[in-house]
């Protein structure tokens, strides 16, 4: 993910994630009886050719999932309950995508929007400008955030600033050059109050998980890494009567789900993987776990207590603002690295629990999953990036 | 109306479902949808004739005051398709109507300054590049300042 990669296709780069996985775990790639794709923009590409892709002819557990960024976390937990109910042994979750092309810009990858005249009631998106551009709906929570609570794009920015701290340690990340608040506000404005660095990259890469039983992880080359809790929300559209559009994230529902299943409480999180669209919405799901009040955000993630040597060290690997962007992979897999210990120069020293979320749609969905590598289920990730 | 730089942007293209709404904005009246059942009120959304609240199927037109509070707002800089770079900036929102539905996202009118949340917004219509009429939504009395809750 550290270099720029074209003319690969998205299903080559999903073969070589899963190489890479089962090279980490030092499994044949027969091993694999489940495989888990997620969903993507080009969720048919990828979906309909990876498994010949792998030459793997055995599979026991097949799907595709999509519930966009908030996947991953859905899957590690699917992937569990098949091990689990014995209908597979190992499973392999992935993550490809190839939007960006040679030599055009992001707007002109294949993330891009359409355009042109549609019909009826869909073409009034098009005369009003709005295309469908997450910049959009995701600006909009925080213009309304701002109006109830009093947030401001300093505060977004302090999000922006730590993660590219991080990003800074991490050889994985796109942007590694240090930037200042005073770089975040004199970024150019996409949709206000975004600014460019409140946004997330757009990358081409693949990410592969692996997943089996504990009692097989153990036998494993490296130390297991344990799914101690999983938990989904999903509020659905935030355009709708009564909903305060973005103000709360099915973060509410998953956050707990998981935190009780592993049996801690948030006192006991060492790291946060945020799943980082915008710097937005890092801030609500923080406000939505219960780290601070609701409103309270803002000044919460302001004074620095996310970045190198914060006490609470958020998005370590730079997250998708700063580090590469594979959708609900890029925090699954830095928890993974973390919860390993193997993170380098950017790894934290306490990391007993990685909390870390998937967010997807416009905060329609919502992930979260606990890592440790301390046992406290019979369910176990190894894994590769 | 006729605003000169709404007369640029492209048209949707009316079809059998979206016809009335289009009809009705010619004469400048805001059509949107109420449940003949439950009375919920809601934004036309393509293709979608059954109730969200009672999930009764053949949601009704209805006329709309087309007042409303703007509810979300942002003024786009950004435009990801060459064609509309010469629009930016411009304002997108959702608007809370007073029958209780919420707009899908929704062009409001830039001119009189900033739009903020809160804003009280009524309904004009204009007419498109192909004389297709729209409703956009324009403020009528700005709406308290915010961080009150």
């Amino acid at each position: 993910m550290s270099r720029r990669r074209y003319d690969v296709s998205a299903v080559d780069l999903a073969v070589e994630a899963v190489k890479l996985a089962l090279e980490d775990c030092e499994l044949p790639k027969t091993a694999i009886d489940g495989l888990l794709v997620n969903g993507n923009m080009m969720s048919s590409e990828v979906r309909n050719n990876l498994q010949d892709a792998l030459g793997l002819e055995d599979l026991t557990f097949l799907n595709t999932m999509s519930a966009g960024g908030a996947t991953a976390g859905s899957m590690v937990q699917y992937a569990s309950f098949a091990i689990e109910a014995g209908l597979a042994s190992v499973v392999a979750l992935v993550f490809a995508d190839a939007p960006l092309r040679r030599e055009t810009s992001i707007a002109n990858s294949r993330y891009g929007v359409p355009v042109g005249p549609a019909p009826g009631l869909a073409g009034l998106g098009r005369t009003y400008g709005d295309r469908g551009q997450a910049a959009v709906r995701y600006a909009m929570a925080a213009s309304r955030h701002m109006h109830l609570f009093g947030t401001t794009s300093e505060q977004l920015g302090a999000i922006a600033v730590a993660q590219r701290e991080w990003a800074s340690l991490s050889p994985l990340a796109q942007k590694r050059e240090r930037i200042t608040l005073e770089d975040h506000q004199s970024s150019r404005m996409i949709a206000e109050p975004f600014h460019l660095l409140d946004c997330c990259l757009t990358s081409n890469g693949a990410v592969a998980v692996i997943i089996t039983s504990a009692d097989r992880a153990k036998d494993g080359p490296r130390p297991p890494v344990y799914v101690r809790g999983v938990g989904q929300g999903h509020p659905g559209e935030p355009v709708r009567p009564g909903r305060d559009h973005g103000i709360r994230t099915g973060a509410v529902a998953a956050g707990p789900q998981a935190l009780r299943q592993a049996e801690i409480g948030l006192e006991d999180v060492d790291i946060l993987e945020i799943y980082d669209s915008f710097t937005y919405t890092v801030l609500v799901t923080i406000e939505d776990y219960g780290f601070c009040p609701k409103g309270e955000g803002g000044p919460f993630v302001a004074d620095g207590r996310l970045g190198v040597g914060g006490s609470l060290p958020c998005n370590t690997g730079g997250g998708q603002l700063s580090g590469y962007y594979a959708w609900g992979f890029t925090p699954l897999s830095e928890g993974v690295m973390q919860a390993r210990g193997t993170a380098g120069e950017r790894q934290v020293a306490q990391h007993d629990h990685i909390m870390v979320s998937g967010s997807g749609g416009f905060l329609n969905y919502h992930s979260t999953v606990i890592l440790s590598p301390l046992e406290g289920s019979r369910r176990a990730v190894a894994h590769h990036a | 109306m006729r605003d000169e730089q709404l007369s640029t942007r492209p048209s949707p293209v009316p079809d059998p479902e979206s016809e009335p709404f289009f009809e009705a904005a010619s004469r400048s009246e805001l059509l949107v949808r109420r449940c003949p059942s439950c009375g919920v009120w809601s934004w036309p959304v393509p293709r979608l004739a059954t109730c969200q609240n009672c999930l009764v199927h053949g949601l009704e037109w209805a006329k709309a005051s087309g007042a409303g509070v703007v509810h979300a707002v942002t003024r786009v800089h950004y435009v990801p398709a060459d064609d509309d770079a010469s629009w930016a900036p411009f304002v997108l929102g959702v608007v809370e109507l007073d029958e209780g539905a919420h707009t899908q996202i929704v062009g409001l009118l830039p001119r009189q300054g900033d739009v903020k949340v809160g804003d009280r917004v009524r309904a004009v219509f204009s007419s498109t590049r192909d004389d297709v009429c729209v409703p956009w939504f324009e403020v009528s009395a700005p709406g308290s300042e915010g961080h009150g809750r």
